[in-house]
């Protein structure tokens, strides 16, 4: 065989492949198993009602024997067995798992929600969201798209041409908002106000009796912060806020991203902090972490988790380790489709972060375990989950993962 | 996969209570029972590849790779009870992947050669990193920009080897064609290359319609 020059360099091969990724493989793999995962259930439910019938069958020459016999007993054994109904229930919610719209003040509103699928539903001006166990997604006339977490209160309180502005009372709302800059998109959770400038983010209010929070987590874009007191402060994709509600005052969570007021001023990442070192050695680390938010900005997902890494081995005591590794974490199993690498750096971010992400930490341990088919270590994880965290904001996810 | 694993080395924690990973037998064992959790692992663990694969074989046609992977799980989990060595669900999967992009490349040929379709642009440098180095720009673009041209057999042969980097008899194996037959396509291709490329840097390029109608018919039209 003759083959052209240096094209069959290996180190040169392995960078044509290198070079032609597709983009936003997470997504579209997500996506991708949605519908097959649709589909086996449709092929497991069949399996399934097969089996059934053939049950059924014997059931029913049973039955026939029986009423011969005059007993009547026919229906208490099909009973026993289940109806078909029953059958086709396999891979559906479990009772009691539903989403309560709430829309009493808006005829309109409580038509379209009245109808509510498990889907998606539009979401109109003074409609009123509680959600029991189950996340609820909402379309809004803006085109943005609203998922209502479990235990969530949501309300609706302005919807025109200038404004769309949600109030969360409780539990969580994760937002993907459609860029328009003729109109802002305001979320309050107590005393604080998220402004949007384009964005995909997440607002929660943790009801936790020793220490009530909100926390706003951004994943895409820039939101600006208004606390009812402090400064306003801009938040970039990747970065956590929290406020602990009985001090009404805004702070930083333990070991989040660093978004402190000087960011109200548009300036970069936080360039101190108390629990750093040396002010050399903070700097330095300021600017590890400044190139890796870049190269993840970029979609450099490799070199981001290279950075995030090598700011992990050299600055264990940075107060952002949680964050960091809980970053790596996330690219590695996300990004670069690594669930095994990704379980050492988030067990890091779990006990880096008591109290602030510990718990996302965990349930993406339970979620990694589950990806590697490793049942045993899932249920373990899981269990853990559940026991620290029973009404955690991952804990219905958490719920459904590890049955084999 | 080396960076990722030097990464995973360095990282605080490593090490501890490492996982018991299933082999690729025990989840194809498990989802021939319709074990959903055996049925996801098998996915998180080969789509990634699958999609990866799908985009550089599907690259410049118009033809959606999310699609194909969809369809290719689909069917691998309907089909699971024929795949004769469960350890080897991975290229069992890979060859699927292969034969339904080819086929759909056959299909979309014969559907624009029917007028029933338009030739899609290679519009390459959308997927390109804009920090890839100027000398595997070039050959990606005289790769692609010459895939048209080729037969459906002589383009996947191709891509598998030159951009995939498989080895000529792991080709074979995702093909479904014996390792000498590979070696031909691959030769044929190769020679064809040459020729498109000495060609084009001597005229400005011709219509691709006009200027060569035999990328083998036979392979073409045989959906």
């Amino acid at each position: 065989m003759t083959h052209s020059s240096s094209s069959h360099d290996p180190a040169q091969l392995s960078q044509l492949k290198a070079q032609l990724e597709p983009a936003d493989a997470h997504q579209r793999l997500q996506r991708i198993w949605r519908e097959v995962d649709a589909r086996l259930d449709q092929q497991r439910a069949s399996w399934w009602t097969s089996s059934r019938l053939a049950w059924s069958g014997c059931v029913a020459l049973a039955g026939l024997a029986l009423a011969l016999l005059g007993t009547g007993a026919l229906d208490r054994v099909a009973g026993a067995l289940g109806s078909p109904a029953g059958a086709t229930a396999v891979g559906d919610s479990p009772a009691g798992e539903t989403a309560a719209v709430d829309a009493s003040r808006t005829g309109d509103a409580r038509a379209r929600a009245g109808s509510v699928s498990p889907a998606r539903v539009e979401m109109e001006h003074g409609a009123e969201i509680t959600t029991d166990v189950e996340q609820r997604t909402f379309e809004l006339n803006d085109g943005s798209a609203v998922s209502v977490g479990p235990r969530s209160d949501l309300k609706m309180t302005a919807m025109n041409e200038s404004q769309t502005a949600l109030t969360l009372s409780r539990g969580r709302v994760h937002c993907n908002v459609a860029h328009n800059p003729q109109r802002d998109f305001l979320v309050r959770a107590g005393p604080v106000l998220v402004r949007v400038i384009g964005t995909e983010f997440s607002v929660e209010v943790k009801e936790r009796p020793a220490q009530p929070s909100v926390r706003v987590q951004v994943e895409r874009g820039i939101v600006e912060v208004i606390p009812r007191e402090g400064q306003r402060l801009r938040l970039s994709a990747g970065e956590t806020w929290e406020v602990d509600l009985r001090e009404s005052e805004a702070e930083l969570s333990a070991g989040a991203s660093t978004a402190n007021s000087s960011k109200a001023d548009g300036a970069g990442p936080a360039s101190s902090s108390p629990a750093m070192p040396t002010p050399d050695a903070a700097s330095r680390a300021d600017a590890w972490f400044a190139e890796a938010r870049r190269h993840r900005h970029a979609g450099e997902w490799r070199a981001a988790a290279d950075q995030y890494a090598a700011l992990l081995r050299t600055y264990p005591s940075d107060p952002r380790t949680g964050i960091v590794a809980l970053e790596l974490g996330r690219i590695r199993m996300d990004q670069l489709g690594d669930p095994a690498g990704a379980l050492a750096p988030l067990r890091a971010a779990e006990r880096a972060t008591q109290g602030g992400l510990a718990d996302d930490a965990l349930a993406r341990q339970v979620r990694a375990l589950w990806q590697l088919g490793d049942v045993p270590s899932c249920q373990r994880a899981r269990t853990r989950y559940l026991e620290r965290y029973p009404s955690g904001v991952h804990a219905q996810s958490v719920r459904e993962l590890c049955s084999p | 996969m080396g960076t990722v694993r030097a990464l995973r080395d360095s990282t605080p924690g490593e090490g501890e209570d490492a996982p018991s990973i299933p082999s690729d037998a025990t989840l194809v064992d498990a989802a021939l029972g319709r074990q959903r959790w055996a049925q996801e692992a098998l996915y998180h663990r080969h789509s990634r590849v699958c999609l990866g694969m799908a985009h550089r074989l599907l690259l410049g046609t118009g033809i959606e790779p999310d699609d194909v992977v969809q369809d290719a799980f689909i069917v691998a989990f309907e089909r699971l009870e024929t795949l004769r060595t469960p350890a080897h669900f991975g290229s069992w999967l890979g060859a699927m992947v292969v034969n339904m992009c080819a086929k759909q490349i056959r299909r979309h040929r014969l559907r624009v050669r029917l007028g029933l379709a338009r030739p899609a642009e290679v519009d390459l440098d959308s997927h390109l990193s804009s920090e890839a180095p100027p000398d595997v720009l070039l050959q990606l673009h005289r790769l692609y920009s010459t895939l048209e041209r080729l037969s459906v057999e002589q383009r996947t042969a191709l891509i598998l080897r030159r951009v995939e980097a498989l080895t000529v008899a792991e080709v074979a194996e995702h093909m479904g064609l014996s390792l000498s037959t590979v070696k031909r396509r691959l030769h044929s291709a190769e020679q064809r290359l040459a020729t498109l490329s000495q060609a084009r840097a001597v005229a400005p390029p011709a219509r691709p319609d006009a200027s060569d109608p035999t990328p083998s018919r036979q392979s073409e039209t045989a959906s």
